[in-house]
């Protein structure tokens, strides 16, 4: 017992964000080049597995689960309606255990932002921020967008409230504005993504849409942190399931001394995590679960990342100033009050 | 103006008597604090001469060639001043002999710590007798709002900080924002220094080394009973106006003589006094009445919520990207959102302090003190005696000054309810 | 009467060009024209299937007769040909041969993902020449509907020596995956094999759609490239991108060779091998990747622009006359 305390006492002071960089870069890899090695993750993935490109080990949940609805009524029902039953729990499956670390840890366009962002910070280039009413306000376009991409597929196989059936050029509806799927491939050097595709009006709108937004992924990305994460259509899907994962994010509320200091460096910019003082799982929509809120709260046990009821991290005042201050920062004359 | 009535007569014998006044409230509170208590740390020799000190020079390890910059309240970023190369010194004042000096300036019902510091800078009397260049008065209560225009001769150093009377809203934290790169602009026409990042970073780093020896000081005195709170506040208190540095340095060796009492099971006090919290108005230094009158008669002051000993030093400024755009409004963010003064409404996180403090501390009773005149605490006090009840703690509710007249009667009440609090305890035990 | 008169006359046209060389028999994925309703093209390979009982679906087949993709007519199997159906996993399968009064229809279970092999072979002597004649498709089974639970490789194509005695393969491209469809301004490299090896001097004949012809002989590796050209041209606002064509490439090669067959003497041995398959408009007809960039620039500058002026006119700093000091 006394081990295992030293072993959490030694991680509470850890610098998690640097240890994130390090394991960004190996899932950046392993999911843009892991199909090159002959690793083969299924097409349930919840991240941007993008199966345009290449390398990837694996599809992406969102195409799976587009294609998967491409059903007619009468199919959902049908042993087709049951493959994407058990598609979607191989999805829950795989989500659950990383929870929303997978946009944290794994997603290969978290990662790109954030590399835009440390790239933006060398510079010296300030960072924006939404207000709280745009932030309120702008947070639902993502749920818009899952609901689109589920029911559009639904509608090129039915006709909903007697209109016809949507066109087949909305095949993949996200997919064709997905910036991962204009990015991606490039990592692969394949350029082939890049197009306007003038074949008919919707496709016009769709493709001039895809490298559109792709754009707006670069600028905003630079000008704001994991920019394109506030629209994400899968963290939405993976939000729905965040109660039942395995990985956690809690609060202590009554610890919590309403500093803002989580709010400040969360990179998605979430306000809740600081303002709530009475939820205990702390998962926003937006969370990525990064845990640098978790090193920048300077108050003992008020946030702990958990596996199940096991707290693996928590905020320590400690930790946070071990993680925050710079000895060669400071002229003093004593240095050895690192150590307790 | 100002130099001129410095040159009358007059004024010359009111700062020669009160300065020998001030002088001798410094050295019997001192007396009271050394003398009447076994078992003083060591380490907190430095402190005590640092406050036995406090008004003979105004060196006071000082390089003179800084400006000096007054603060009147938690709320001024000491970090911002600090990076523009100054000096601050917190010249909230708790002397009765400033409080009468300051009497002559104010209504008779005011609160005695506005008297007292609008006493102590009308007259030279600040800590170390030094002459800031700027007081820096935050808006908070009212009192205080209308501190600089009572006494023309000395209004235009002052500097008002304004601030916003929530600290929940959005708005309220754009306008606080404002304030302090306002407050910037004031400080680097002052001192003709430009706040640059890496100044401003060192800066933050610094007052963050000496929060982190803070909070292991807090740490300490909380876990095991081995430093009396009349001499943990004497240790905040010098962080008004000691060099950060030195402070820094002392604390730590203080930290480790405590250390060591822990490991060798030494205690100050037995292990059936009573655990405090003390809470309400600050007491400021040599104002230790309430705190040396709950420790003489056999309680244990744990913990205090004052702004003038936790609330000042306890939160931190969290920073993303060491950039001037990431810095100022972390520092701004830490001097707003954070704070539990009760010039805010709502201020529902005082109480949610207290009640963690009280569980995490184990604490047996609460000490709330407000000074008359004080409104702001005054009206608060319902609203943790509300609580407290809720919780099941006992609590005293004191009302005082900076006057020694009440001694005996505020003897008789923290008597009874220390009294009470041993009673109730033997009764848990059984 | 109508119907009668029909066979009767496809009997004879039939007749009259298997007497010609020039007379092929194919597969073809198309449909003829007055096919039943339950015959669509569908998946991303737009396979000809049969709607079957509870939405079940089979893939169907024509034989057909001729070396024009168009006009080729509709012809009924021979009932001492052979027909050979081979699943990915190179199993022999079952197919039905479903044939009404002038046409025949090859109809089987597509169930599982990759290429299924689809041969009709005949041997007759005819002029002191024995004809071996097989037609060939290679059918790619894939709907992405039911994942990907195979890589999304390039999948090599299958030899049947032992079955077939002259095959033509398709070489396979990089980009030659489940998804793959070929478009016209594409190379396609063909190879015949006798035997199981590369046949040289192969007389191949590419036609396309509309009827454009192309010959070539293999080399020593047995190898033929063509170029798939689109051969037809619409305005682009009608411009049909899922418009599927389809080619047919005809192999011959005679040997001298003396035998009997079927009581029959011969002095040569003709092998014609037929493969077929369908392709799309080449993407650069409608897909511009100039005009992909051309508008990710406009936007990237755009909205940078966009954001700059937004930031500073909203910038605190700015608005307190604070000058901004070294890196800001
Ligand atoms: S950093 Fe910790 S104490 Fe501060 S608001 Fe966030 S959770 Fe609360
Ligand atoms: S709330 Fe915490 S874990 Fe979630 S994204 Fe923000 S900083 Fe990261």
């Amino acid at each position: 017992m006394n081990y295992l305390q030293n072993i959490k006492h030694k991680a509470d002071r850890a610098n998690v964000s640097r240890l994130r960089f390090w394991i960004q870069l190996f899932t950046f890899l392993l999911i843009v080049y892991g199909g090159y090695f002959f690793i083969h993750i299924g097409s349930q993935v919840p991240t941007f597995a993008c199966p345009y490109n290449q390398g990837s080990p694996g599809t992406c949940y969102l195409i799976a689960m587009q294609h998967g609805l491409h059903l007619t009524w009468s199919e959902l029902v049908s042993y087709r309606g049951l493959a994407f039953f058990t598609g979607f729990l191989t999805f829950i499956g795989f989500f659950i255990v990383f929870n929303k670390a997978w946009c944290g840890f794994i997603c290969p366009l978290g990662t790109l932002q954030d590399w835009i962002t440390k790239l933006r910070y060398k510079i010296g280039i300030r960072f924006s921020r939404y207000d709280s009413a745009s932030f309120q306000k702008l947070k639902k376009i993502k749920y818009v967008i899952l609901v689109l991409l589920i029911a559009i597929p639904l509608g090129m196989s039915n006709s909903f409230f007697g209109l016809a059936p949507i066109n087949h050029d909305m095949q993949s509806p996200f997919c064709q504005v997905c910036p991962g799927r204009t990015i991606l491939p490039l990592a692969s050097a394949d350029t082939s993504q890049i197009f306007i595709d003038f074949t008919n009006k919707t496709t016009l709108v769709m493709s001039t849409l895809g490298i559109l937004i792709t754009a707006l992924f670069f600028v905003g990305a630079f000008a704001k942190k994991r920019f394109f994460c506030f629209f994400c259509p899968m963290s939405a899907l993976q939000f729905l399931f965040s109660r039942i994962g395995i990985l956690r994010l809690t609060k202590n509320g009554s610890n919590c001394t309403r500093c803002g200091n989580c709010n400040r460096v969360c990179d998605v910019g979430i306000i809740g995590i600081a303002e709530d003082i009475t939820s205990k799982y702390i998962v926003k929509d937006d969370c990525m679960m990064c845990f640098k809120c978790v090193e920048a709260c300077p108050e003992d046990n008020c946030l702990d990342v958990r596996v199940f009821n096991a707290k693996i991290f928590s905020s320590t005042q400690e930790g946070f100033f071990k993680r925050y201050i710079q000895p060669n920062e400071l002229s003093l004359k004593n240095e050895k009050n690192d150590e307790r | 103006m100002m130099k001129d009535n410095q040159q009358t007569d007059r004024f010359q014998r009111v700062v020669k008597a009160a300065s020998i006044h001030y002088d001798m409230e410094i050295g019997k509170t001192m007396a009271a604090i050394t003398d009447d208590f076994p078992d003083n740390p060591a380490a907190m020799k430095y402190f005590y001469e640092k406050h036995r000190n406090l008004i003979r020079n105004d060196s006071n390890g000082k390089l003179p060639s800084k400006k000096t910059i007054a603060t009147l309240c938690i709320h001024v970023p000491v970090e911002l001043i600090l990076a523009v190369g100054a000096i601050p010194v917190r010249s909230c004042a708790g002397a009765f002999t400033t409080e009468q000096l300051g009497a002559e300036f104010l209504p008779a019902k005011s609160c005695p710590m506005v008297k007292s510091t609008l006493g102590a800078i009308s007259y030279n009397l600040l800590h170390g007798k030094v002459q800031p260049d700027l007081i820096i008065n935050p808006a908070t209560c009212d009192q205080k709002k209308k501190l600089g225009e009572i006494n023309e001769e000395i209004s235009e150093k002052f500097y008002l900080l304004e601030m916003p009377s929530t600290k929940d809203s959005e708005e309220s934290r754009e306008y606080w924002l404002q304030t302090v790169f306002k407050l910037i602009r004031k400080l680097e026409s002052v001192t003709g220094n430009k706040l640059t990042a890496k100044s401003l970073k060192r800066a933050i780093q610094e007052v963050a080394h000496a929060q982190r020896l803070y909070r292991k000081f807090n740490h300490i005195r909380t876990s095991a009973p081995v430093i009396l709170g009349k001499d943990a506040l004497l240790v905040t208190n010098a962080f008004f106006f000691d060099d950060l540095e030195s402070w820094s340095f002392h604390l730590n060796l203080l930290n480790e003589e405590l250390e060591n009492r822990m490991k060798t099971g030494f205690r100050v006090v037995n292990e059936r006094a009573p655990r405090i919290l003390l809470t309400g108005s600050p007491s400021v230094f040599p104002n230790m009445k309430m705190p040396l009158l709950v420790e003489e008669l056999g309680g244990f002051i744990v913990s205090e919520e004052f702004c003038s000993s936790s609330r000042m030093l306890w939160d931190t400024v969290a920073v993303d990207e060491w950039h001037l755009y990431d810095m100022i409004p972390a520092l701004a963010d830490r001097y707003l959102k954070p704070s539990t003064c009760p010039n805010f409404s709502p201020n529902t996180d005082r109480i949610r302090k207290l009640l963690s403090a009280i569980e995490e501390y184990k604490i047996d009773g609460v000490v709330c003190q407000t000074f008359t005149g004080c409104q702001l605490y005054d009206m608060e006090t319902r609203i943790i005696a509300k609580a407290m009840e809720q919780a099941g703690i006992q609590t005293l509710f004191v009302e005082t000054d900076y006057s020694p007249e009440d001694i005996g009667q505020l003897t008789t009440r923290v008597e009874a309810f220390l009294h009470s609090l041993k009673h109730n305890r033997k009764k848990q035990l059984i | 009467m109508k119907l009668l008169l029909r066979a009767v006359l496809a009997f004879c046209i039939l007749m009259m060009f298997s007497l010609q060389t020039g007379a092929q028999i194919w597969i073809s994925n198309s449909a003829p024209k007055e096919s039943s309703s339950k015959v669509a093209l569908t998946g991303m390979h737009k396979l000809s299937t049969l709607r079957g009982k509870r939405g079940s679906t089979k893939v169907i087949q024509w034989l057909r007769s001729g070396s024009s993709v168009e006009e080729s007519l509709f012809s009924q199997a021979d009932s001492s040909a052979v027909l050979l159906l081979f699943d990915p996993q190179k199993q022999k399968v079952a197919v039905e041969t479903i044939a009404d009064h002038y046409s025949s229809a090859f109809v089987f279970n597509n169930t599982d993902e990759g290429f299924y092999n689809l041969f009709y072979l005949t041997e007759k002597v005819h002029n002191d020449t024995l004809l071996i004649a097989c037609a060939s498709r290679e059918i790619l089974n894939h709907s992405c509907r039911n994942g990907h639970a195979k890589e999304l490789k390039y999948i090599p194509y299958k030899t049947f020596a032992d079955a077939i005695p002259m095959q033509i393969v398709r070489e396979r491209t990089k980009a030659d995956d489940l998804h793959y469809f070929v478009t016209s301004g594409e190379f396609v490299t063909f190879r015949a094999l006798y035997d199981g090896k590369p046949a040289e001097g192969v007389k191949m004949t590419l036609v396309s759609q509309k009827g454009w012809k192309k010959v070539l002989f293999t080399d020593d590796e047995g190898i033929a490239s063509f170029e798939i050209i689109q051969d037809y041209f619409t305005n682009w606002n009608v411009f049909d991108v899922k418009k599927i064509h389809n080619y047919l490439l005809i192999a011959e090669k005679t040997f001298t060779e003396t035998g009997i067959h079927q009581q029959k003497a011969f002095t040569h041995i003709k092998y014609v091998t037929t493969y077929s398959e369908a392709y799309l408009p080449a993407k650069t007809n409608y897909m511009s990747f100039v005009w992909g960039l051309i508008v990710f620039f406009i936007t990237v500058i755009a909205s940078s622009i966009a954001v700059y002026v937004y930031r500073n006119r909203r910038n605190v700093l700015k608005k307190h006359n604070y000058e901004l000091p070294s890196k800001y």
